[in-house]
């Protein structure tokens, strides 16, 4: 009896289950740590996307001029990051059309903007990268939880049956052995849910304040543009 | 490159955290089991109270066993008496033998003397005859009434000896009697405890009902048939008792249950269920 006690440390039922299950654990523990890295991995971005666009929206309307805020982001070229982008792509492309003698104000203004478009959904795709595989890890790894746990259920049963010795003592160690994949299916499910639902939350508010941002500044360029 | 040195630090943070997870997770399992064992002793001073009956019984034994010896020593020294006896007896018939072989050769010179001398004096030679004959006759009935004591001495000892072996063997049978009855009342108590933590009271069950059952087992307490011998007159009781006594199954004490004592006690018992929890 108290050998029996002895071995049913979790350290030693996943040293003893089945090789299926034992994969299974492995691929959701394999899950649990890239879910993990690229939960970090998000939060260390979005973070720096937020305190990037307050910074810029603090200096973009502090009256600098925008040449010179153009000039400030050419230094640190591999650095720019988030909103800062948005607001070189347009301008650029603003400076650029305006320099080129006959060129329409209609045309510039809608050249500026597919500018700006296009940076936008080059931040979007940023923001909200490695978010689809936090959406299937916390969507698949249950399943996969489960699906060990059947098969090591399965395995259980089969075991007692061949044994035609069916008692508690018999059942018990393969159920709690298979019930450790499903454990672990949702060790690794419930943080990715938790960070994908976060995430795109966070994703979604940040690109709208870009979208905001965008608009703001195309009216700016606007009134430039027609303002001669 | 940007990547990847966004990447490196999430990594190592995600790695560091799932170590710390397991290890956590896996020591703690340790920690909790060793806090657990302290309390195994007690489970094991539990054992040691249904092994107690089996240590009262040993000193029984002895004591029975000392009884025994001073039993048998008695026996020895019956025996040599009787021999003591038996030879006598067989000098004693020797003697007898010889004097009576002397009286008959006596006798016999006599008769001849007599007819010798029958002319001499007819009378007196009929009442020597007679007088003669009176005395053989008493010898032979003498010598009869020895031999016939001598044989009945000899019954007597051997019917005592005969009582005094199966005094011994009575008492021999008893020591073991009762040693098996200690284990076997012991083990029978230990089934009906094992019985009684696998049972589900039926709320029609009350005191004082008593289920009798015949139980079939196998040396190392697998039960093979539970057959309902005598009814406690509540349906329900006996079926949960019957439930009971087969999701036991397998009672595992029964293994250290010496092979003759297991053979004469439980390979085929009757085992009566009643179990003291009961209302009124």
């Amino acid at each position: 009896m108290p050998e029996a006690k002895q071995s049913l440390s979790i350290l030693h039922l996943i040293i003893e289950a089945s090789f299926l299950v034992q994969m299974v654990m492995l691929i959701l523990f394999l899950a649990s740590v890239i879910s993990w890295v690229m939960i970090f991995q998000r939060a260390i971005y979005q973070q720096k996307a937020a305190a990037a666009f307050d910074f810029f929206e603090k200096q973009f309307w502090s009256g600098i001029d925008l040449n010179q805020l153009y000039r400030q982001g050419n230094g640190r070229n591999e650095m720019v990051e988030g909103i800062e982008n948005i607001f070189r792509a347009g301008f650029k492309e603003f400076t650029r059309l305006r320099q080129q003698a006959g060129a329409d104000s209609d045309a510039v203004m809608e050249g500026s903007m597919r500018a700006m478009r296009v940076a936008l959904a080059r931040e979007e795709e940023k923001l909200e990268e490695n978010l689809p595989f936090l959406a299937s890890v916390a969507s698949v790894s249950p399943y996969v939880g489960l699906f060990g746990t059947v098969w090591g259920i399965m395995v259980s049963f089969l075991n007692i049956a061949n044994a035609g010795q069916p008692s508690l003592a018999t059942v018990a160690p393969g159920i709690a052995e298979a019930l450790i994949a499903t454990a672990m299916g949702l060790f690794a499910a419930i943080p990715a849910v938790l960070a994908y639902n976060k995430f795109s939350a966070r994703a979604e508010n940040l690109l709208s304040n870009y979208r905001t941002f965008a608009e703001e500044f195309s009216a700016i360029l606007h009134r430039q543009v027609h303002s001669k | 490159m940007k990547l990847e040195k966004s990447l490196s630090l999430p990594t190592f943070l995600s790695v560091f955290l799932h170590g710390t997870l397991l290890v956590l997770f896996l020591g703690n399992w340790d920690f909790f089991k060793s806090k657990e064992e302290p309390y195994k002793p007690h489970y094991v001073t539990a054992t040691l109270v249904d092994v107690k009956p089996k240590a009262k019984a040993a000193p029984q034994q002895t004591k029975e066993q000392v009884l025994d010896s001073k039993a048998y020593e008695d026996l020895k020294n019956n025996k040599k008496q009787d021999e003591q006896r038996r030879k006598e007896a067989e000098a004693l018939v020797q003697s007898q033998k010889e004097q009576q072989a002397k009286a008959e050769e006596a006798e016999k010179q006599k008769q001849q003397k007599i007819k010798e001398e029958a002319a001499k004096v007819a009378k007196a030679k009929a009442a020597k005859a007679e007088a003669e004959k009176k005395k053989k006759a008493e010898e032979e009935a003498n010598r009869k009434a020895e031999a016939a004591k001598k044989t009945k001495r000899e019954q007597e000892a051997q019917e005592e000896r005969r009582r005094i072996q199966a005094a011994q063997q009575k008492e021999e049978k008893h020591i073991a009697d009762s040693n098996d009855e200690a284990n076997v009342k012991s083990y029978n108590e230990l089934l009906s405890e094992r019985v009684a933590q696998n049972w589900s009271r039926p709320p029609s069950a009350r005191a004082g009902m008593v289920a009798v059952f015949n139980i079939d087992m196998l040396p190392n307490g697998q039960v093979v048939g539970v057959e309902l011998a005598k009814s406690s007159g509540n349906f329900a009781f006996d079926n949960a008792a019957e439930q009971a006594i087969r999701k036991v199954e397998r009672f595992v004490e029964i293994k250290d249950v010496p092979i003759d004592v297991f053979e004469r006690n439980f390979r085929h018992f009757q085992f009566a269920f009643n179990p003291e929890d009961l209302r009124q």
